[in-house]
Formats: structure tokens, sequence, C-alpha cells
């Protein structure tokens, strides 16, 4: 009888102790005890030790065991990165392109005529850079012999022309010729493409006495009725002089970097068609004689 | 089965120490495979076994032992339990003859009762204090599943603390061994 009165009287004391721990006690917030804490800050690094583990077993999974696709994955990003890379090379080729345009019709704003912008398709194979052939044709305005330059200086003008492409007759061509002055002299010549130097023109027909130096400028002189006054053409290089005679040969390099020229501006006007009509004409004439 | 003082306290010691490895265990490694919401009461299971097997007067002194060492990890505290298992301990203490764990299948399926009388008791009291109907709601959500799985657990969990209590099932059914 001693033993379940015992355990009645502990029961009690417990479940009161306990009613009155549960009556006092807030449902989340209480403050704790020495012991508990002591406990709570023992048992802690323990839990903390399993996290820890957990981690170095979910980096094994996750970087060693579970990377069987890694190498597919790894070929795919490979092919992804150089598509994009590909993608970035064609926008920054289009940024420079733009710049280049920018700079092309930026040029030319006081000549009175209209600017259309064309792109090089092709070059004459057969020689150095003597023809090209642009994108843009009758049906972009263009006319014969409109001049073609770029932002450094003349390159020629159109010498065929269909409904959608033209073909450019380089002043490289020593077939071409445009009546040029010196700048700072303000001597007159006749330049053209020069037959022994690739990619050099010649300035002809220079009187031995006039006083042109290296780097001179030369200029179209706006005779000739095809390229309007004060288009560059380059600068003298090279001056010839002979013991005998009374000209002077000059080598001229052109402003144009014609190995890099992708894209040209031509400068169409109605007076060029009405000079069409106007040679038309006179081979008529010369035909009829 | 009745137990002397110097044989409880090292059982209990024990006990004890395995509860607290589990609850390490549960309160990292189910976090850890993403059960957030759920934790596996093993303190009931131990308490439950207490109430089922051991026959001393310091019975409700083990289950606050228990409980204190359980609400380091829990922050529902020591007394809710405490009170749910020193009720339920009484109610088993009173139905004891009518128990017998010598199947897997009633170890559970007493485990369950018993489990759902600690929730109607600590549900009672919660109430009680909160006035909240929900949050009692909440709780049984995780309990049925959480009661569920520490009933399937009960017979192997029993008969580990079967060795530790030196306790034999067939000399609680009256019969010599």
């Amino acid at each position: 009888m001693k033993q379940p009165r015992l355990k009645l009287a502990i029961n009690i004391a417990v479940i009161i102790c306990s009613l009155l721990v549960i009556s006092q006690k807030s449902a989340v917030h209480y403050k704790t005890s020495m012991f508990e804490n002591l406990m709570i800050d023992s048992f802690a690094p323990m839990q903390r030790s399993i996290f820890y583990f957990k981690g170095k077993i979910n980096s094994f999974f996750r970087h060693y065991a579970l990377n069987i696709n890694a190498s597919k994955k790894n070929l795919l990003l490979g092919n992804k990165i150089k598509k994009l890379e590909n993608k970035i090379f064609k926008y920054e080729e289009l940024a420079r392109e733009n710049n280049r345009l920018k700079e092309l019709l930026k040029f030319g704003e006081e000549i009175k005529r209209d600017r259309v912008l064309a792109q090089i398709v092709s070059w004459d194979a057969s020689s150095d850079f003597i023809v090209l052939r642009v994108n843009k044709g009758s049906k972009d305005g263009i006319n014969l012999f409109s001049p073609v330059v770029t932002a450094k200086g003349l390159v020629g003008h159109v010498t065929r022309i269909t409904k959608h492409f033209s073909e450019v007759y380089s002043i490289l061509n020593p077939g071409n010729k445009v009546d040029a002055i010196v700048q700072r002299t303000r001597s007159h010549g006749i330049v053209n493409g020069s037959p022994r130097a690739k990619g050099k023109c010649i300035m002809r027909y220079v009187t031995r006495t006039e006083p042109v130096i290296l780097n001179d400028l030369v200029l179209t002189s706006g005779l000739g009725n095809i390229y309007p006054k004060g288009l560059k053409i380059g600068t003298i290089s090279k001056i010839e002089k002979e013991s005998f005679g009374t000209i002077q040969d000059i080598e001229i390099t052109p402003s144009v970097k014609f190995g890099r020229l992708e894209e040209i501006i031509i400068l169409s006007s109605k007076n060029i068609q009405n000079s069409q009509k106007e040679w038309d004409e006179l081979e008529l004439f010369d035909g009829k004689k | 089965m009745k137990l002397k003082l110097n044989q409880i306290i090292p059982s209990f010691v024990m006990t004890i120490l395995i509860l607290v490895v589990l609850e390490i265990l549960v309160t990292t490694i189910m976090p850890i495979l993403g059960i957030e919401n759920y934790k596996l009461p093993f303190n009931i299971l131990i308490i439950l076994y207490i109430g089922f097997k051991l026959e001393t007067p310091i019975v409700a002194l083990l289950v606050l032992g228990i409980q204190i060492c359980y609400s380091f990890f829990s922050i529902e505290g020591w007394a809710l339990g405490t009170f749910a298992g020193v009720i339920v301990c009484m109610i088993i203490s009173y139905l004891r003859d009518m128990l017998h764990f010598n199947s897997k299948f009633f170890t559970i399926v007493v485990t369950q009762i018993f489990q759902i009388c600690w929730f109607i008791i600590v549900s009672i009291l919660i109430y009680l204090k909160v006035e909240n109907f929900d949050y009692i709601l909440g709780k049984l959500g995780r309990f049925l599943p959480e009661s569920l799985i520490i009933s399937i657990m009960a017979p192997f969990f029993f008969s580990l603390l079967d060795r530790i209590w030196k306790i034999n099932d067939r000399e609680m059914l009256g019969e010599e061994v």
C-alpha cells in the first residue's frame, strides 16, 4: 500500500508542477534557465557537426557522383559559348560598320549632291582594285559618271550601271583621268592610275617650274564636269624631274586606302544625267558623220 | 516489471543518451532530407515504453526527466509533454493487465492508441492556453504521419529498450523463464 500512495503523490506533484509551468509560460517566448542554456549549448555543436557532414556529403554528390552528364553539358555549353561569341563578333562588326557609316555620312555635307551610301560587293579580280562593284544602281538614283568618294577622299566614278548594281572605275585605273590641282601651289595637272607602281597615281603635265614638294595635298580641280571641286585625291609621294623637258612626273599616294574599302558614297545629281545626254548626243552626232 | 532504484538509474541514463542521439539525428537529418515540418517524437515512444513496461513509483519522475531532455531540442518545452505523459502512464497502469506486447501488430496498435490519447490531452491543454483551434488542426496534420511512423517503429524500438532495461516480455506475461 506504501508504493501506490508514493506513486500517486509523485504523479500528482509532477502534474501540478507541469500545470503550473504550462499556465505561466508563454507558448513560444520564455527565458531559458542556466541549465537549459548549458544543455542547448552542448547539443548545438553536435547538431552543427551533422549539418557540416551533410554539407560535405551533399558537395560530394553534387560535384562528383551526380556529375555523370557534366561532359555532355560541357559540350553543349561550349557550343553555346561559340554561338554567343559569333553573335558578339557580329555585333562588334555592326558597331564598327555603324561608326564607319556615320563618318561617311558626315563627309561632303557641303557638296550639293545626293549622297547614296553603297557597299562594295566585289572587286575586279583581274586588277588591283581598278574596278569595284557596289550594291546600288539606277533604282537608287545613281547615274553614269557619278563621282564616288569616301570620307578619306576620291575613289573614282560610276562607269557601268544596272538597276541594282554599279561598277566604279577607280582613280587607280591608268585610263581614268582626273583634273587636279596641288592645294599649296595651285599647280594644275592630270591624275591617273600609275601603270608602274601598284596602288599609286601619277600626276602629269605639271610644269617643271612649279615648286611642288613631297606631302603636298592634291585635290580635284572641278574641271572635266565629272568630279566636284576640292575632293582629296592624295599626297605627293615622289617627284621626278628630268634634266630635259618642260614637265615633271609626280607620284601620288591616294588618300583612300583601297585595300580597306568597304563602304563608299556615290554623289548623284541630275546635272550628271544631263551631261550623259550631251555625251549621247555627241556620240550620235559622231555616228552620223 | 518491478524495478529497484539501482536498476533504474543506469538504464535510465542509457535511455536518455539514446533519446539525445535520436533527437540530434531527427533535428538534423530530417531537415537535410527536406522534411522540415515533421519531427518524429521519440520522447513519446520512450514514455509509452516506460508506462507500458516499468512498474515503479517514480514513473512520473522518469517522464519528467525524459521531457526535460526533450525540451533541449524543442521549443514546446517539457511541461506539456510531462503532463500528458503522466496522465497516459496513469491510464496505462490501470489497463496494464490487458496490454500484452507479444505480437508486433498489437504493439503497433497499442502505441498508436496511446499516442492518440497523448495528442488529445496535449490538444486540450493547448486549446485552453491559446484558444485557437487552427493551431491544433495544424498539429493534427503533423501528428498523423509522425505517430504512424512511431507506431511502426515501436516493436523494434521496444525490443531495443527491453535490452537496456533488461525486461523480458514472457516474464511480464507471468511465465517462468
